[in-house]
């Protein structure tokens, strides 16, 4: 279903901020997560971040369960929506690897 | 002992402005405090801090909730001014990159300069109208001197050209940057 409402590939921060918030995190430690899950190689920068979880929120792919809108340190997690929407991406980057390994072992 | 200087500045671009404040945190002058072009720097060790200049959403509460989730992140605001918030935190060196991927930096970029559009979609009305009222007296009344009518075509046209530099002098820096962004984001994210 969340594929079939939105078509085309999430971008890296996106993918990322999904797979963190499998546990629930607040904003900083999302930034802190994916720094160490990459090696360093994805660094999501705070106002991207921002802007990114107020989007996923507005989705209904992630959900703070515990704080208010004005609330410091808030947390979020992965809804069941989110979580649909995510594994559908790791299906396409799935397809995405076996096209070009097919193609690759043919050279 | 702390001696703070200020230093009267204006800029159009807010890279050129980051870029600048990051230079003189390196000479060991930390922005402290920003008003109206005016830039408060207090000594401090060099190249301690890195700063970052931000548009900031115009309801109070939204800014606000903004600004709190980045102090969390360990971003101090040191002002914010007419909708512009200036950041900075210790970097080690390294500038501070607000926006990290291309789509979120073309939406900072046409934050940015946004603000010289609607000095062109505001401006130029009033030049025109104060152009008009110069031939037609229709504001100032049919009585008014030619002397008046002269200050007030003088002010619509010194207005208009004021608005028209504005737009592509200011504005645009940041309208190239948006094209050369949204060339990179057809081709990757």
């Amino acid at each position: 279903m969340g594929r079939h409402d939105d078509p085309g590939a999430l971008s890296e921060p996106t993918f990322y901020i999904l797979l963190s918030l499998h546990e629930p995190m607040h904003g900083y430690a999302i930034m802190q997560h994916v720094q160490e899950l990459t090696g360093g190689r994805v660094a999501i920068g705070a106002g991207t971040l921002y802007g990114a979880l107020a989007a996923l929120a507005e989705k209904g792919w992630i959900r703070a369960p515990g704080g208010g809108p004005s609330g410091r340190r808030k947390e979020y997690v992965i809804t069941e929506r989110g979580r649909r929407a995510f594994s559908d991406e790791v299906g396409r980057l799935s397809r995405l690897i076996a096209d070009a390994e097919a193609v690759a072992k043919g050279d | 002992m702390s001696t703070s200087t200020t230093i009267r500045r204006a800029f159009a671009d807010f890279d050129a402005e980051q870029k600048w404040l990051d230079r003189m945190s390196a000479e060991g002058r930390a922005l402290v405090a920003y008003s109206g072009g005016s830039y408060t720097f207090a000594e401090d060790e060099p190249g301690a801090w890195s700063y970052a200049v931000e548009v900031v959403a115009r309801d109070r509460k939204e800014a606000e909730a903004y600004l709190s989730f980045l102090e969390d992140a360990g971003i101090e605001t040191v002002a914010v001014y007419a909708g512009r918030a200036y950041l900075r935190k210790r970097n080690g060196g390294r500038p501070l990159e607000l926006h990290s991927d291309l789509a979120s930096r073309l939406d900072q970029a046409r934050r940015g300069g946004a603000v010289w559009t609607a000095v062109l979609v505001t401006q130029i009305p009033l030049a025109l109208l104060l152009i008009a009222d110069a031939f037609t007296g229709l504001f100032s009344g049919e009585g008014a001197s030619d002397l008046a009518k002269g200050i007030c075509l003088a002010m619509g046209i010194a207005l208009a050209v004021a608005a028209v530099i504005e737009y592509v002098r200011l504005g645009g820096p940041y309208r190239r940057r948006i094209r050369q962004l949204k060339k990179e984001l057809s081709i990757r994210e």
